[in-house]
């Protein structure tokens, strides 16, 4: 069972690490691809502890879909790095100092983490020999957790729905000819008739 | 097979909402012209609402677990569900003609607006933290997009940027938090969470609980992200830029009906976790709790008292004043006792009487054409000297103001006097000084409103457009704020009926 183990810290090192380069690499696109190489290994670690759906789920998801918009994303946009550096330098200091307070709270909370008794009889999860994990998963999902199965779908609708709507151009606003609009005009709404003094302007 | 039909009919009014969503969505395509289509279920909006608030009466008073102990339902579900509709349907009723003038109409505002109450209806209902977590996402995604509904405006593009960021940061402390939590407790049921947490301090007389220490970190991520959502003080940044950015009828919407969501998941939990009742609390981690949030809400009374001073713009001065109010009422909340909660409900109910009010009258004054703004007034020197022009309109925004401050015979003196008294009874004689001191300074600006109406002279004459539907709201809420005194009585005896009932007692 050693071979779990390194294959445990390969993992989760090169998630921090890819996770530390995703922040501080230099163009976008590298920071998308460093986020994809730790998206990667994440699934890895799923493997390990034995839930093979998730992980293939990590994957085609996080890889397959957000990412590649990530990267499509990033590779519309032109960024103005000039202006963006003077800007960000001061604001340097402050992640440094959130990820200083997170690491020590995790140190705090995993260094003694210990359960409750009454805990570990609220666990629902079936053991890993009598059922399959994608079984194990759509037994709960489709059954105990229909309602917000049902939910997460209006989510999904609203989120869509919004980005139509946000994205969504008036016609007006595309410049079309309108003959009525032009043979109704009066001659009062577009004419001013000024008396220009001499030397004066209007 | 039963209890599934009894959770379905426990859940109509939210199938309903649901329905009426996807009904909308689909009929909107077969609506030739779209200002045809937004009339039309502008008009029917109002039966909707309607329909939703009498299904939600019809409901089983009793207390139910629903779908798997996932959501519940009970008197407190059902006060807060219609307490949130009337909220919503008296700012549709004032703010259909002034999203007219703001130039903000179309078919999916309404189906937004019915999202938002779907997703509002489950966070009430929620009695788990997954469920919580979809319903209020549910919401935040209407309300992101209802904040950015204006997309021509430079100033709604960043309103509607900076809720956006801050809103999706807030959610992802909550599922850190919860995630913690879960890892700690095994569970994400308020009640499984509630016996656990009341269990593990009975064993762990020896040595440090650390499995509580991972479920309180988690407890104080989910607790920040319930903050922000209410906007109290160090996360409140966010409130004064979006309401300046957002339509009026939006930015009343986003003041009342999601911190009332929001407020009552809280009092919920607190009844839960950290009340007088709970005997964990005070030999655990847990205990830093209620000072914590104390010190939070009394700061951001101080801060919302002292923000809204220098604010010339009308949406930035409310939300000055929201965050003050919101900080009495998480005060109240976290003294944990019965008369703390009960005021804090009292005066939650106080506030959305008055600034349904308020706001109301603001959607109703407008920038005379010609006049170099446009829309529904912007400034609140442009209030000056309205008294000579609309005395009815400047006389009900005067009581409105009078009882904000805190005067005697109206609504807004008997909350706070309630709110007062208690944090005195619970022996925290100081805070309530200080926050009777800051009221009085809140007084100040309050008063300088109805000087201003009074007593200046007019450097624009508004125009007041006043729809037929404009009255049921103002009326509503200058009934509530004037003869609250008279039927006092009944209020206070339901809402401590709802708290008592929350505490177990």
């Amino acid at each position: 069972m050693v071979i779990f183990g390194m294959m445990f810290y390969l993992f989760a090192g090169l998630t921090l690490l890819s996770a530390f380069l995703t922040l501080i690499a230099r163009a976008p696109v590298h920071s998308a691809l460093w986020l994809i190489f730790m998206f990667l290994n994440g699934a890895g670690l799923f493997v390990l502890l034995g839930s093979e759906l998730l992980a293939m789920i990590f994957v085609i998801v996080y890889v397959g879909a957000v990412a590649v918009l990530f990267l499509f994303v990033v590779m519309m946009i032109k960024p103005q790095r000039e202006v963006l550096k003077k800007e960000i330098k001061w604001y340097k200091r402050i992640p440094v100092l959130i990820g200083i307070f997170f690491g020590s709270e995790m140190v705090f909370i995993l260094g003694g983490w210990s359960f409750v008794p009454v805990a570990s009889t609220l666990d629902q999860l079936p053991s890993r020999v009598q059922i399959s994990n994608t079984t194990a998963i759509g037994n709960i999902l489709y059954t105990h957790y229909a309602v917000l199965f049902e939910i997460a779908g209006f989510i999904l609708l609203g989120a869509m729905v919004g980005a139509i709507v946000l994205t969504k151009r008036a016609p007006k606003e595309r410049y079309r000819q309108k003959m009525s609009d032009q043979v109704l005009e009066k001659k009062k709404n577009r004419i001013k008739i000024c008396h220009v003094d001499i030397r004066k302007g209007v | 097979m039963g209890t599934i039909l009894r959770d379905l009919l426990c859940f109509i009014p939210e199938l309903t909402l649901g329905g009426l969503i996807l009904i909308f969505l689909g009929g909107a395509v077969f609506l030739k012209k779209e200002t045809q289509g937004s009339v039309l279920f502008g008009k029917v909006m109002f039966g909707v609402l309607g329909m939703v608030g009498i299904l939600v009466l019809l409901q089983n008073l009793e207390p139910l677990y629903i779908f798997n102990r996932l959501f519940i339902s009970d008197t407190y579900t059902i006060f807060v569900k219609v307490l949130v509709l009337s909220i919503t349907i008296c700012i549709y009723s004032f703010s259909f003609s002034s999203l007219k003038s703001e130039k903000v109409i179309g078919v999916e505002l309404y189906v937004f607006i019915l999202m938002a109450l779907l997703g509002m209806f489950m966070v009430i209902g929620s009695n788990d933290f997954l469920s919580f977590y979809l319903g209020m996402e549910l919401q935040n995604i209407a309300f992101y997009v209802l904040v950015s509904f204006k997309k021509d405006s430079l100033k709604n593009n960043e309103a509607a940027i900076k809720y956006f960021i801050l809103g999706v940061v807030a959610s992802g402390i909550f599922l850190f938090g919860a995630s913690l939590l879960y890892g700690a407790v095994g569970s994400l049921n308020f009640q499984d969470i509630g016996n656990v947490l009341g269990a593990s301090t009975l064993e762990s007389s020896s040595g440090i609980p650390y499995a509580l220490f991972g479920a309180g970190v988690g407890l104080l991520f989910i607790m920040v992200s319930f903050l922000f959502k209410v906007s109290i003080v160090p996360f409140h940044m966010w409130a004064p830029d979006v309401y300046e950015g957002s339509p009026l009828p939006i930015v009343a919407f986003l003041a009342f009906a999601p911190k009332v969501v929001i407020l009552s998941v809280i009092l919920r939990l607190w009844a839960l976790l950290f009340s007088e009742t709970t005997v964990f609390v005070a030999s655990s981690v847990l205990k830093v709790f209620p000072p914590m949030i104390m010190g939070a809400s009394l700061l951001s009374i101080i801060v919302g008292t002292f923000g809204a001073f220098g604010q010339s713009n009308i949406k930035r001065f409310l939300a000055y004043t929201g965050i003050s109010h919101m900080g009495f009422v998480v005060l109240g909340i976290s003294l944990g006792n019965y008369s703390g909660m009960h005021a804090a409900l009292v005066y939650l109910l106080s506030y959305i009487i008055m600034g349904i009010g308020f706001f109301a009258s603001l959607g109703a004054l407008r920038y005379p054409p010609g006049f170099s703004r446009i829309g529904i007034v912007k400034d609140l020197s442009d209030l000056k000297g309205l008294s000579k022009t609309h005395p009815g309109m400047s006389f009900s925004l005067a009581i409105l103001m009078i009882s904000f401050a805190g005067l005697p015979p109206l609504i807004g003196f008997f909350s706070k006097l309630y709110l007062l008294l208690s944090l005195i009874e619970t022996g925290f004689v100081g805070i309530a000084i200080l926050g009777g001191l800051s009221s009085v300074v809140a007084a100040v600006y309050y008063l300088r409103i109805v000087k201003d109406l009074y007593f200046e002279d007019a450097e624009v004459s508004l125009e007041v457009v006043t729809p037929l539907s404009f009255f049921i709201p103002l009326f509503l809420s200058l009934g509530g704020t004037v003869f609250f005194c008279i039927y006092a009585e009944p209020v206070l005896l339901y809402v401590s009926i709802l708290m008592k009932m929350l505490l177990g007692r």
